[in-house]
């Protein structure tokens, strides 16, 4: 019996990968004796000593910087990122040196290493504590950007993502940190990071997500297949850099109507990638123009109003519709 | 962390309040510690003189490579060859050296060939690309940004038990960066084997040193990190020698990083862009010239016969013939493949890179 | 009413009892904690939402509670006076209060129980891909054939009738006639004086001085002696008539358009004579009170765009008139004279003329003439 939550699989992954590799160092804000404020690394530091699981000073551009002098010398960082808000003090060391270590030096110096980022809104929390800006990570050449949706993905992506000898921003999407649980294999597994996961696949419409949204999709479809039984192809998109477009091309190209639902800003947002990519790709089998479901341009609101920011199931449903009968 | 009276006096003694930098020679070149002098033999002063001169007149030379647009802009090391020897003479070949922009006589002494770093402010990737004993991290342009690098090298270091320090070196305008604060406060913190040398030559860029900071010495910045620091004439190689012998035994054998403030002159321009005389005055140029740190040693070997005209010119004329080579070797290198922007950006490549290579590689041979 | 476990906060769903502080039958005033329960993170204390009496408690210490769930009923309506009981004393220090810095919200209510969705058991309709292609049909709904709807629509108008008027005159003119315009600066430095010295005097007398009566003047003077630039020219019958009388033109720029009023026997009045009737026919220009009479007989047109900004132009000549001067804004010009350096007023003069009748020279002439005039007027 191994049925963990999101939060529960992430710190088996942690644990096993620690136990595996004694060249990982986790380190972050409140990661050590408390095991972080989402209790992702609850157990770590007392299993594994205050050598191995730092709480480190209140500093983003510290903990990464020094996380880029740890890999440089041997070890595996796995930095977290207490909330999305606050990667961007540590931003600067992100995009002017971890992503170009390699290049730089012509592979002489890398820095591989894994940084946590609880991701996107809906738990009805603080300012900055909501953000979904993976596009700004994706748009970066240099570095893996990883997004699992559920306990079986969390676990099996994360593990895959400390092998690569490349620097991963795993965005963790705390929505669903507690909301669902799934029963997992108990010994360590992989998922391949860069690949999109079709998790049914169908002839009508393709429907693409990932993160939190996914399972927002999920539940909307459900309602909607009450009535309408269609076909649909559902890909988890998992890898946001690199982007799996052979497994989307070929989808959409299948179909000829593609859905796009995630919560970002929609102005040069990944679904605005997506989009451009498929129309200039496969627009000789598309139906209909993509689809996309996101948020607004704007700053995501507190929580009185955060509900009509995030796309809803009325959102969803809509444009899920709008494209059936295109 | 205990500072011994002997093995750290100089740090122990230091008190920011009280106490003048810390020299070994006068401005003249005169003694003012006898006992400390006494333990430098010939060899290495020699030694260590050929290496300023190397210094000096190589960057002469990079100076007018660009001049004559054989290379890109360049950041000029005059007046700064004694902080450049002595916070790497002694320090190991393999121990982490983390350069700002302004250490290319640093680098060469930890093993970087001249020929390379000419190549990278030609322009060339491949002048970053040094060999694999050799732990000189590329050119950090973001000032400050790599101090926190160093950090972590020391605190990793220290975990495996090893015996390499990292050594990062940076401006007086770094210390106002976060990146500073926040390396420093690491590598006190997680006990880091490694040693801060902060080469003050009074400009950033423009900015002088009395604007960028109120604090009377940069070196007092380390008390907030309870990081023993001290500030030493940057212009006295002996002093930076002896300074840095304490600080080398500090973070190899007792795991306590340190602070080194050495307060030097930038008698260039900030680069091959800069015009300082738009900020600064002849006058105070012609000051700093009477402090040339060659100048000054030489004053001092010359008292104790170990230097004349003879061996002076034998050894410039050696160290220019050996920059010489070095230019040449540098000009015959190849610039890099056109298509390499795609092959060192990861380990492993991707279908979307492939074809935007594929791309490129056909707009080329068109 | 029912006490229903709340939203914790972070995400949390589901929490163990570990320790009630009241008894059934208690009272319990709003916030003051009923039980304390133990989440993934923390130990938390459940206040009561309401003052009342505890009719129901629905769990017991040990068991999980979920959210939504209903932890205890509350009597609202009764009177606590005389019910109140000893609390039971805490047994322990709280624990680590959550104290986290963010403030959570649930899941909705099929996914507290924690399960993920699964579409394995799913049967869709069959479907086959129609054979359509957005760039062929008519898929993409076009926006509508209006253009852009950002810019503001363009408005046709017909020309009035002012409008139309002046068009042909301004066509017939340039058709029916050479026309030619030299352009010069005139020093006016004596002029100028004489005006600042003057004005206040003229002023008095309800005159309103501006360069024009002198420019008039002095054309008159100019004009005196070469008469065809005072003259009538019929290009249709190829016929020139002098004028021995001086009947001049002024453009005046209305708010209906461009109006040509004439000054009859212009070389009757004096500088303030010819000021007040300047005022007088532009006044009835503006006031679109000039008879025919009074816009036509002209022996000579002038054009004053100085006021307006303009230093020069190409007059269109007032046929039948041989000459429009145009005025443009008065200026300061340097001279080098005797190693020191004076500066002038100077007015830009531009002379359209019909080079039907006059030559360049005689154009050329005609102003130095007028420059001469002018230094002499006063």
């Amino acid at each position: 019996m191994n049925e963990l939550k999101v939060i529960e699989a992430i710190n088996q992954a942690l644990d096993q990968a620690m136990e595996a590799n004694d060249n990982i160092i986790v380190l972050g804000e409140d990661v050590g004796k408390q095991g972080g404020v989402f209790r992702a690394t609850v157990g770590l530091q007392e299993k594994y000593g205050e050598e191995r699981v730092y709480d480190t000073p209140i500093s983003e551009m510290g903990i990464i910087g020094s996380a880029i002098g740890l890999s440089l010398n041997g070890f595996l960082p796995v930095c977290e990122i207490q909330f999305d808000g606050f990667i961007w003090t540590g931003f600067d060391q992100i995009i002017n040196h971890v992503t170009r270590m390699r290049s730089r030096s012509r592979g002489r110096f890398k820095c591989p290493m894994l940084i946590r980022v609880p991701f996107g809104g809906g738990i009805h929390a603080l300012e900055h504590h909501s953000e979904s800006m993976e596009a700004v990570f994706s748009h970066i050449p240099g570095i893996n950007v990883v997004i699992p949706s559920d306990p079986y993905t969390a676990k099996g992506l994360l593990l895959d993502a400390l092998e690569s000898n490349d620097p991963t921003i795993f965005l963790e999407p705390k929505k669903v940190y507690r909301a669902i649980k799934k029963e997992i294999p108990k010994e360590p597994y992989k998922l391949d990071s860069k690949k999109a996961i079709i998790e049914r696949e169908g002839n009508q419409i393709t429907i693409i997500s990932y993160g939190a949204m996914y399972y927002e999709t999920k539940k909307a479809l459900v309602e909607y297949i009450q009535t309408n039984k269609i076909d649909f192809e559902l890909i988890n998109l998992v890898s946001l850099s690199p982007i799996d477009y052979d497994t989307i091309f070929a989808s959409a190209r299948k179909t000829g109507k593609v859905l796009i639902v995630n919560e970002e800003n929609p102005t040069c947002g990944l679904s605005a990638e997506l989009s451009a990519m498929i129309h200039e790709n496969c627009i000789g089998d598309l139906i209909a123009p993509v689809k996309r479901v996101t948020g607004f341009d704007v700053i995501i609101p507190l929580l009185t109003n955060e509900d009509n920011y995030l796309p809803s199931k009325t959102r969803i449903l809509n444009a899920l519709d709008n494209l059936i009968k295109a | 962390m205990q500072l011994d009276g002997n093995k750290h006096s100089i740090f122990k003694n230091y008190d920011h309040q009280s106490s003048e930098m810390f020299s070994v020679l006068d401005f003249q070149g005169n003694i003012l510690h006898r006992d400390f002098v006494n333990e430098f033999k010939e060899k290495d002063l020699l030694k260590i003189y050929k290496w300023m001169q190397k210094i000096r007149i190589a960057d002469k030379k990079c100076i007018n490579m660009q001049r004559t647009g054989q290379m890109g802009t360049y950041l000029s090391v005059r007046g700064q060859e004694a902080c450049q020897v002595g916070a790497t003479y002694l320090l190991n070949k393999d121990d982490w050296l983390l350069p700002a922009f302004r250490e290319t006589g640093m680098m060469q002494i930890m093993g970087v060939e001249l020929s390379k770093i000419i190549l990278y402010w030609m322009g060339n990737e491949k002048g970053s690309q040094v060999p694999d004993n050799v732990n000189v991290l590329p050119i950090s342009i973001c000032v400050g940004s790599h101090i926190p690098h160093a950090a972590g090298i020391g605190w990793g270091e220290r975990l495996k038990k090893g015996r390499r320090i990292a050594l990062a070196s940076f401006g007086d305008g770094a210390t106002s960066e976060g990146d500073f604060h926040a390396g420093l406060n690491f590598a006190s913190m997680y006990n880091a084997k490694t040693i801060f040398f902060c080469q003050n030559n009074q400009y950033a860029i423009s900015t002088s040193r009395k604007i960028q900071t109120k604090s009377k010495t940069i070196a007092q910045k380390a008390i907030a990190y309870d990081m023993p620091h001290v500030q030493v004439d940057g212009n006295d190689v002996l002093a930076i020698l002896k300074t840095m012998q304490q600080a080398i035994d500090l973070a190899r054998e007792h795991n306590t990083p340190t602070f080194i403030e050495a307060v030097t002159y930038r008698l260039e321009d900030h680069s091959t862009s800069d015009n300082s005389s738009l900020y600064r005055s002849q006058e105070e140029e012609q000051q700093a010239e009477t402090r040339d740190p060659i100048k000054r040693i030489e004053v001092f070997m010359r008292a104790q016969k170990i230097l004349n005209d003879t061996n002076k010119q034998e050894i410039i004329d050696k160290v220019t013939k050996e920059i010489d080579e070095q230019i040449e070797k540098a000009k015959r290198e190849s610039v890099p493949a056109a298509d390499s922007m795609f092959t060192y950006l990861l380990s492993e490549t991707y279908p979307e890179l492939e074809r935007q290579r594929d791309l490129l590689l056909n707009e080329i041979n068109q | 009413m029912k006490f229903i476990f709340p939203d914790v906060g972070e995400g949390i769903h589901e929490a163990k009892i570990v320790n009630i502080l009241k008894k059934v039958g208690s009272s319990i005033n709003k916030d003051e904690t009923l039980c304390e329960v133990e989440t993934d993170k923390s130990i938390v204390e459940i206040p009561s939402p309401e003052t009342g009496v505890i009719s129901e408690i629905d769990f017991k210490v040990g068991d999980t509670i979920h959210v939504g769930d209903t932890l205890a009923v509350i009597d609202l309506g009764s009177d606590t006076s005389g019910d109140t009981e000893e609390p039971t004393p805490v047994e322990q220090e709280i624990a680590t209060k959550d104290t986290g810095n963010v403030v959570g919200s649930l899941e909705d209510a099929d996914t507290s129980k924690c399960s993920d969705l699964d579409f394995s058991n799913y049967q869709s309709d069959s479907y086959t891909k129609p054979e359509v292609n957005i760039l062929k049909s008519n898929t993409i709904k076009q926006e509508s054939k209006t253009e852009t709807t950002v810019a503001s629509e363009n408005k046709t108008e017909k020309l009035s009738n002012t409008r139309k008027t002046i068009s042909s005159r301004m066509r017939d003119s340039l058709q029916f006639t050479a026309q030619v315009t030299h352009m010069e600066d005139i020093i006016i430095e004596n002029i100028y004086q004489h005006r600042q010295e003057t004005k206040a005097e003229a002023a008095k007398e309800g005159v309103k001085l501006t360069y024009l009566p002198y420019f008039i003047m002095a054309l008159i003077k100019t004009c005196k002696k070469f008469p065809e630039f005072n003259a009538i020219y019929n290009s249709q019958k190829q016929e020139l008539t002098k004028s021995n009388e001086f009947h001049v033109a002024i453009a005046v720029d209305t708010p209906y358009g461009l109006m040509v009023p004439v000054i009859k026997n212009a070389e009757n009045y004096n500088l303030f004579g010819m000021a007040k009737e300047i005022t007088r026919v532009a006044k009835k220009a503006n006031d679109r009170n000039l008879n025919v009479e009074e816009q036509n007989g002209s022996t000579f047109t002038i054009t004053n765009f100085g006021s307006l900004g303009t230093k020069y132009a190409t007059p269109i000549l007032n046929t039948p008139n041989t000459i429009n001067v145009g005025i443009g804004t008065l200026d300061q010009k340097l001279v080098i004279e005797d190693d020191h350096i004076n500066s002038f007023t100077i007015a830009p003069i531009s002379l359209t003329y019909a080079h039907d009748v006059i030559d360049g020279g005689q154009a050329a002439r005609f102003l130095q003439s007028l420059k001469q005039e002018l230094l002499n007027l006063i």
